[in-house]
């Protein structure tokens, strides 16, 4: 059975990378902390039971399939594949070191992948910061057109962040 | 006031400011409260331990508790349950209900996300991978019942029949538009001994079976309707107590559905219309509404949008909050605008073996054809691969440099005999028009324009670090401007450089890669080089990876081209093959205490010996050539040995005086440093010609991305082509590669 300060330093030592990589994924802090939470929750159940050795595979396991099951539901998709823990692991750093440096700039990268009416709009408001009848007069449509396309848009944008690989 | 809109963008902008990426602090330190008490199985010695902040949290946690546990009896006491109907609170039950059932078959409420998908993937294709059969059928079945402590048995019937809107999609779409099925599951599971029986079919309203698994500890048949059935001798028991494998399910946890859980299931506007009767129970009736997605116009890259939405209608058991019958209509609730209807019932007991073991016998009078798992598939494609060079006559290039080894080799117009050759089997299908379609289904998801493809791809890697070269051999009639457009370099200068191919100074055109703007890249700005050499008439293409100056590109790019007609380069092309196909790497976990050093492991052989220099460093052997790691900071260092079942055979102690010693097969390595279980460096050495995963890359497109680290990069211009909508085509392409790289 490990002892508190086992505990405690497995939480530290994983707790941030976690967090941030379910965070740069669903940029909710509400989701990442749900995510978060289920995971070490699950772990420390497992923890509880038996005494695992290779915890950082195991939490990663744990996380891997918390991550997978969150996109299935959520967006109904199975976009990321991984092969084994090791490979989601190795995942999670690669996204945590490419998002930490420039959020906004990633993010605002996936705007290319949107279909192009759902380009436009949501170009003209996140970069150009235009208004909504700003928009709607540059583009010729009615107020009600830019609405929506930048709900479809937005939605779009969040389901990229989140499942493309 | 602000608008609904405005706020959206707004919270959108907020939530990508790097200011937003750090969590809670007060999150994180009820977390970790929580997270060490339910490791000890206690809370209260623990609080003791802690600062008074968090005794202060405990008591706060407590109050809420009980005060909460007031109001919620004083509810209970106070409401009138059968005529008021929480919403909330049933959304919330039927969350939890079926929580342990996301990723199941016997799922009853994500119904048609998680029962329409292993339909429309087994009609597809199933994985040509033995390991998929070990361990993804038994867990993706038996999930829900290992999950159970209450009971070992369960039965699921389901059955999904299509209406008039069906095919709102277009006609033949996967996901909607199919015939009426009949899903019957039913699994058991000894925790005790680990033992599964498992068994599903899906049967289609005239009684023809389409898919049919039966999984038992130690076998797996396979049935498609055909004249004869497939059983593959194996292990299918789930190892118990085995605190190293990644777990096959996780414990729930005891809080209560989040909306967004609530949102995840349900989607937009959900609403609990009434309760009532249904096949004599009560249920609640659901609605809520979802957008239309169309899987096969996403992967032919149409962007369709619908003005309507798809309206979900379920009926959900009042006591046991699994869902029943669920129906969805396209726009809104008629009786033609019905898409599909789908009625489940499950039945979950504690059981006796003998009670259920006749379910778990293969009950059709066909022929069994048992298949053996121990013939060497790897060395199928080795000599395939073999014989595709030799009789095509295709030079395979040799980098010579003593940096670099050999990780891959693929052809995508190769196919090698395989386990599951009997699913090209048209015998293997019903002998009727359904299983004609299932027969071309299979043979045409499994076949590919291999126009797009290189002859063969190769990387190399560097022994000592990350550094990678890969190579394909264009084939003869792809001219060097295709090429040149292909591989990204059509905007690119060139530039006229020379290096050296068998022996002779030779010249190549050198390239630096430029992206499309559609092609995101993360996080690596290191410059891609392109060279491109012609050798006796056919075009090769190197790429680099994490290289940066062109001149160190350039130095591990000489060559041997080697003729599979000559027999001195025939044993170095098999050496290659070998070596390739073989190819383990290890990804290395570094501990607590050397988090901050890279220690990297390379490839091995099945066989390596290794040896220590000093207490702080050691040397892996691996054939010939000797390759150094460390420096591992600290004292008496253990390294244990693990084969492929998990069990440790071998520990050593790097204090000992150990010069060399053969260790025999070894799936994993751990270096344990003595003070603390913590301080360790963990691999796992993955087995087979397996694919390499990951660490690198420049990424490109998520498919080119896993085509880059496992074959080549020819792929690339493929995958690059499409759209986001392109992906999961190109998931799909590169999962058959994947498979073929496996056989």
């Amino acid at each position: 059975m490990k002892s508190v300060s086992d505990l405690e330093l497995i939480f530290e030592l994983h707790f941030d990378k976690i967090y941030k990589f379910f965070y740069f994924k669903t940029l909710s802090k509400e989701i990442a902390e749900d995510l978060t939470s289920e995971t070490f929750l699950a772990f420390a159940d497992k923890l509880k039971k038996e005494d695992i050795e290779d915890e950082k595979k195991y939490i990663y396991g744990i996380a891997k399939i918390i991550f997978t099951k969150y996109l299935r539901t959520k967006y109904k998709e199975n976009i990321v594949h991984f092969e084994d823990t090791n490979q989601f692991e190795n995942y999670v750093e690669k996204v945590n070191e490419a998002r930490s440096v420039n959020l906004e700039d990633v993010a605002l990268r996936f705007i290319d992948m949107l279909p192009l009416k759902q380009q436009e709009v949501i170009r003209l408001r996140l970069i150009e910061k235009a208004s909504l009848s700003e928009i709607a007069e540059r583009l010729g449509k009615n107020m009600n057109y830019v609405k929506t396309t930048q709900k479809r848009g937005l939605k779009s944008l969040k389901k990229l962040i989140a499942c493309t690989p | 006031m602000e608008s609904k809109e405005n706020k959206e963008i707004q919270e959108f902008l907020d939530s990508i400011k790097s200011e937003s990426i750090y969590p809670d602090s007060n999150f994180k330190s009820e977390l970790k409260y929580k997270f060490v008490t339910k490791a000890k199985g206690h809370g209260f010695f623990y609080s003791l331990s802690w600062s008074s902040k968090f005794l202060a949290f405990s008591f706060v946690m407590l109050f809420l508790f009980i005060l909460s546990f007031s109001v919620v009896s004083a509810f209970l006491l106070l409401a009138e349950p059968e005529e008021a109907i929480n919403e909330k609170e049933v959304f919330s039950n039927v969350v939890k209900a079926n929580k342990n059932f996301v990723n199941s078959t016997t799922n009853t409420f994500t119904v048609a996300n998680t029962i329409i998908e292993p339909i429309v993937e087994s009609q597809a294709s199933t994985p040509d991978n033995p390991d998929v059969i070990n361990t993804e059928v038994p867990e993706a079945l038996v999930a829900s019942i290992i999950n159970d402590s209450a009971n070992n048995f369960s039965e699921t019937k389901i059955k999904i029949a299509p209406g008039p809107k069906s095919n709102f999609c277009g006609e033949g779409d996967p996901y909607f538009d199919l015939p009426e099925i009949n899903f019957e599951n039913y699994n058991y599971y000894n925790a005790k001994s680990g033992e599964i029986y498992s068994k599903y079919k899906n049967i289609n309203p005239d009684g023809v079976v389409l898919d049919y698994n039966l999984v038992t500890p130690d076998s797996y048949i396979e049935y498609k309707g055909g004249s004869y059935a497939i059983k593959i001798e194996q292990d299918n028991t789930i190892p118990v107590n085995n605190t190293d494998t990644t777990p096959v399910s996780f414990p729930e946890t005891d809080s209560s559905a989040s909306d967004n859980a609530i949102e995840s299931l349900f989607g937009e506007n959900a609403n609990v219309e009434k309760a009532e009767i249904f096949k004599g129970r009560k249920h609640y009736v659901i609605t809520w509404e979802s957008v239309p997605t169309c899987p096969t116009q996403i992967a032919q890259n149409v962007n369709v949008q619908f003005d309507e939405k798809i309206i979900n209608k379920a009926w959900v058991d009042a006591e046991t909050f699994t869902m029943s019958k669920q129906e969805e209509y396209f726009g809104s609730i008629a009786d033609e605008n019905l898409i599909r209807s789908v009625e489940t019932s499950t039945n979950l007991k504690n059981v006796n073996f003998d009670e259920v073991s006749n379910l778990f016998v293969f009950e059709y009078e066909v022929k069994i054809i048992n298949k053996d798992l121990s013939q060497n598939y790897s060395q199928n494609m080795q000599d395939t691969l073999f014989q595709f060079v030799k009789e095509n006559q295709i030079l395979v290039p040799n980098l010579t440099s003593n940096r670099l080894e050999i990780t891959s080799f693929f052809s995508a117009k190769v196919t090698a005999p395989t386990l599951f050759d009997y699913r090209k089997d048209r015998d293997f299908y019903p002998n009727t028009e359904d299983g004609e379609q299932m027969y071309q289904f299979y043979i045409s998801s499994n076949q590919s324009d291999q126009s797009i493809y290189p002859d063969f791809a190769m990387s190399f890697k560097e022994t000592l670090g990350s550094k990678e070269v890969s190579v394909t051999a264009e084939p003869k009639s792809k001219s060097f401007d295709q090429i040149k457009k292909d591989f990204y370099v059509e905007n690119s200068e060139p530039l006229e450089r020379m290096i050296n191919i068998d022996g002779i100074s030779t010249g190549i055109t050198l390239f630096e890669e430029k992206l499309p703007a559609n092609i995101i890249t993360e996080g690596n700005t290191t410059p891609t080089w392109i060279a491109i050499a012609e050798v006796d008439g056919r075009f090769y293409v190197f790429r680099s990876f994490r290289i940066t100056e062109i001149a160190e590109f350039l130095s591990l790019l000489h060559f041997n081209s080697l003729d599979a007609n000559l027999d001195e380069d025939a044993k170095v092309i098999k050496g290659l093959l070998n070596k390739a196909l073989n190819y383990a790497p290890i990804n290395t976990t570094p501990g607590v205490e050397s988090s901050n050093q890279k220690v990297s492991f390379n490839s091995f052989d099945s066989k390596f010996t290794v040896s220590f220099d000093s207490k702080d460093s050691y040397t892996f052997q691996k054939g010939g050539s000797t390759f150094r790691y460390g420096q591992v900071k600290g004292d008496g260092f253990t390294l244990t040995f693990y084969n492929d079942d998990n069990a440790y055979f071998q520990t050593l102690n790097i204090q000992e005086e150990i010069s060399t010693k053969n260790l025999g097969t070894v799936s994993r390595v751990k270096v344990t440093n003595s003070e603390s279980n913590y301080y360790v460096l963990n691999s796992l050495i993955q087995k087979g010609a397996g694919c390499r995963i990951s660490e690198t890359e420049t990424l490109n497109t998520p498919c080119a991305k896993v085509f880059l680290n496992n074959q080549g990069f020819n792929l690339k211009a493929f995958c690059d082509a499409q759209t986001l909508n392109g992906i999961n085509q190109c998931n799909e392409i590169i999962k058959s590669l994947d498979l073929k790289k496996n056989q």
